[in-house]
């Protein structure tokens, strides 16, 4: 993946890692996103994902984005989603999933 | 026609032909759900392919085909002989529509298609109907809007679909009320696969549209995905069999799920799984739920799993031309021979560094014959299982019962004869229903099973393909034969002849024993016709009988048009191929020799053989005799001796056509050119042995006594 499409940029603190996301979110993308994110997981207090900055997302996308939520649910690392952004907060909305990624069904 | 026209005329052939071999199979068995799957598969298949060309007739038709096939996926609908029936009979019209949509004509046939369009119509609604009568459960949801299940298969992203692009076009038909993404099968990331779909929906939609238009709009996903739809008000049970599709532990979950979405309440959901619980002390509808829901999932899987098969076994063959195909054939029959000139060139040089390198190439030009002639095989099971929709069509027309046994459909034969092999097939096996086996009654009067059998069978034999018709019928009647032959002044009234000669006059032409002539087989220009066509296949047609056993059609076909293993024999000068698969041993003549009954004969080891002169046959000059050679042969039960002066070594050579100059010519099936550039005949063995037996008589009759006698 060329960083055309994606860049993916971690910033490791005290707080934990923060991961922001910024460009496309898709079936082109998601591979290296898997790969970057399993990487961090590696040793991570607690992960932020940022996807304000994505500008489209597919189902692809969708479903890193619900397999990070499950590695970390699992891992007993802590998960936080604060800024969806435009493009993924509409997908999830008409997805029916909550913008902290969780199940509402409306 | 364009070019890519032919393409999708040739392609809705033969996914024609699949469809009406699974519809003939699911008639064996209604429960089998791969047979419908297939059927499925083939009817969206040509629908989308018709859609490209903008076939609008074909398009339409065969979406009523797939609205029942989908039913019957889903398990709402049964396949009984009536729902087959219906798909072979679409199966026929949907050629018509294909041919004339290709060559941009207006259906032929409007009124057929409405026809089979009510039918379909009426198999829907019955069913519905049907299944209210059984359950008599009218309990309704108060659901006002469509509910959709949809669970995308694995391989949706791969095959370049994006299943939210498909979601989000439910928007443009209505409007999404509720929906929930069904996510639990997505794994950790560290499982994930990226281009693997995980997810499913359930979804409340708001809409005026028809359970069609909402089906269209996973049109191109419909292979990839299950798809469930629950119209509005609904009875409960229809949302009991959304739930049914899952192990227990999940059910609730789906339960809650629904009711999470508003697509049932609270109470319906008990109610409904009230219901269940009720119905169990009636076994019928209980475990006929259970059973649909858990035959289906794996009904699913295992379609999925199908049709990624069949898809790997797709990208596994290659189209070719055929015309292609022979001209590759064709060059790699004068690569044999002018490899054979190059080692003959080469032997004489003696010299080894030429000799070594030039036997490395025939040895490769040996396996290239090989792999060519391979090319051209196909197996004759596929001809044999159309006969299938024959036997059923045509017992089911005179009311009889008969069932077809295949075998051997895994021989091999050239493709051209296995083309050309089909319509002397179909009459033969015409006759053997039509006139071999007797109506059921008359059967269990004569103490057979009401049940006859039409028996296909093919082997290979001595260098030839055999290819046998058998029946359990009546048998001939041989004095009726013999009062036809009288008739039609074929024979004598006073004629003696023996039942080998008798059934032979079958095949003469104008001959028919049946008195009323079916429209089917009963013309009396079937059984020359079959010889002739078989006979310019370079074969041979005879029939056996049993009077009230039944009969025997036996055609003995040349394994290959093209290039065989020969032993290159001389007399005199010429010279004469005889096929490797015929000879048995070569033996020297001298002191075997045996007159008797104005007759040559050898004597082989105590076993007595005739003797058949190359010389006589061909009206050669010999050599010198006390020097011959004798090469015995063999094809099917006849055995002989081929008289001839020298024996020239194993040859393989391609087979040149005779012209039809010597169309006439027994004994000779082809020619070919040597290494040296001289023509050698090929011989047609089984020919010589049938024929051969009265030019020898004549021959030794006009020649002059000879002092060889042997010991």
């Amino acid at each position: 993946m060329d960083d055309q499409r994606l860049h993916i940029q971690v910033r490791k603190s005290r707080n934990g890692t923060k991961v922001a996301l910024d460009g496309e979110l898709t079936i082109y993308t998601a591979a290296a996103v898997r790969e970057r994110l399993l990487r961090v997981l590696e040793n991570c207090a607690r992960l932020t994902l940022d996807t304000a900055k994505v500008s489209e997302i597919d189902t692809a996308g969708l479903q890193v984005l619900l397999s990070t939520r499950r590695s970390c649910q699992e891992g007993g690392v802590p998960f936080a989603f604060p800024h969806s952004g435009q493009a993924v907060g509409q997908t999830l909305t008409l997805f029916g999933l909550g913008e902290r990624l969780e199940f509402t069904g409306f | 026609m364009e070019a890519i026209i032919r393409t999708f005329v040739d392609e809705c052939t033969e996914l024609l032909e699949l469809f009406e071999q699974s519809a003939l199979r699911l008639e064996q068995n209604p429960g089998d759900g791969s047979a419908v799957a297939e059927l499925f598969r083939a009817a969206h298949t040509i629908k989308g392919s018709a859609g490209l060309f903008g076939f609008d007739d074909v398009v339409e038709f065969t979406h009523r085909v797939e609205s029942m096939l989908d039913r019957m996926r889903n398990g709402e609908l049964q396949a009984g002989s009536a729902h087959v029936a219906l798909l072979l009979s679409s199966t026929d019209h949907l050629a018509e529509l294909v041919q004339s949509a290709a060559n941009e004509q207006p259906n032929p046939n409007p009124d057929r298609t409405r026809e089979l369009c009510e039918r379909f119509e009426g198999m829907l609604n019955s069913d519905a109907a049907g299944t209210d009568a059984e359950t008599g459960q009218s309990e309704e949801s108060a659901n006002p809007n469509w509910h959709i299940s949809v669970r995308f298969g694995a391989d949706v992203l791969r095959s370049g679909m994006d299943p939210g692009a498909f979601i989000r076009y439910l928007t443009s038909i209505g409007e999404l009320v509720r929906i929930a993404t069904i996510s639990d099968e997505v794994p950790d990331l560290a499982a994930l696969d990226p281009e693997q779909c995980y997810l499913g929906y359930e979804i409340d939609l708001q809409t005026g549209a028809s359970r069609d238009e909402i089906e269209n709009v996973f049109e191109f996903v419909r292979d990839d995905c299950t798809l469930q739809l629950v119209p509005p008000k609904a009875k409960l049970t229809e949302y009991l069999q959304l739930i049914e599709v899952y192990e227990d532990d999940r059910q609730a979950r789906l339960g809650e799920i629904l009711v999470n979405i508003g697509s049932l309440t609270q109470a319906e959901l008990q109610r409904a799984l009230q219901m269940q619980s009720e119905s169990d002390p009636t076994p019928k509808l209980g475990d006929l739920l259970v059973e649909q829901g858990s035959s289906e999932r794996t009904l699913v899987e295992a379609a999925l799993k199908r049709q990624t098969g069949l898809q790997v076994q797709k990208h596994g063959t290659v189209r070719v031309d055929a015309d292609k195909l022979d001209q590759l054939i064709n060059l790699v029959g004068e690569l044999v021979i002018a490899s054979a000139s190059a080692k003959l060139a080469a032997r004489q040089s003696s010299d080894s560094v030429v000799v070594e390198p030039t036997e490395v190439v025939c040895g490769l030009v040996e396996e290239l014959r090989e792999n060519a002639l391979r090319m051209r095989m196909v197996q004759i099971g596929e001809t044999f299982s159309k006969f299938r929709r024959v036997v059923r069509d045509v017992s089911a027309e005179l009311d009889k019962d008969i069932a077809l046994s295949i075998s051997g459909g895994d021989t091999e034969l050239d493709k051209a004869v296995v083309e050309k092999i089909g319509d002397p097939l179909t009459h033969l096996v015409r006759n053997a229903i039509d006139h071999g086996i007797e109506d059921v009654e008359t059967r269990l009067q004569r103490g057979k099973p009401a049940q006859g059998t039409v028996r296909l069978d093919a082997y290979h034999d001595s260098g030839n393909v055999v290819v046998e018709i058998s029946d359990d019928g009546g048998g001939l009647d041989l004095e009726r034969v013999r009062a036809r032959a009288v008739e039609r002044e074929l024979i004598e009234a006073d004629a003696h002849l023996s039942e080998a000669e008798l059934i032979d006059l079958i095949f003469q032409p104008g001959f028919s024993t049946k008195e009323q002539v079916s429209d089917l087989s009963g013309r009396g220009v079937g059984m020359d016709v079959v010889r002739r066509n078989v006979e310019a296949l370079r074969g041979q047609v005879e029939m056996f009988t049993r009077p009230g056993q039944g009969s025997t059609t036996r055609i003995r076909l040349p394994l290959t048009l093209a290039i065989i293993e020969g032993f290159l024999v001389g007399v005199g000068e010429a010279r004469y191929v005889v096929p490797l698969d015929t000879v048995n041993e070569c033996v020297e003549l001298e002191h075997r020799m045996v007159h008797a009954e104005g007759r040559n004969f050898i004597n082989l080891r105590g076993e007595v053989l005739p003797l058949l002169r190359l010389q006589d046959v061909f009206g050669v000059q010999g050599a010198d005799e006390r020097r011959a050679n004798v090469v015995v042969v063999q094809a099917g039960e006849r055995k002989a001796g081929l008289v001839v002066d020298h024996l020239l070594g194993e040859f393989q050579t391609v087979i040149k056509p005779m012209g039809r100059l010597f169309r006439h010519a027994h004994g000779i099936s082809g020619s070919t050119v040597l290494g040296n550039g001289d023509v050698a005949l090929i011989l047609d063995v089984t020919a010589l042995l049938v024929h051969g037996t009265t030019i020898e008589a004549q021959a030794v009759g006009s020649r002059p006594t000879q002092s060889k006698v042997s010991a």
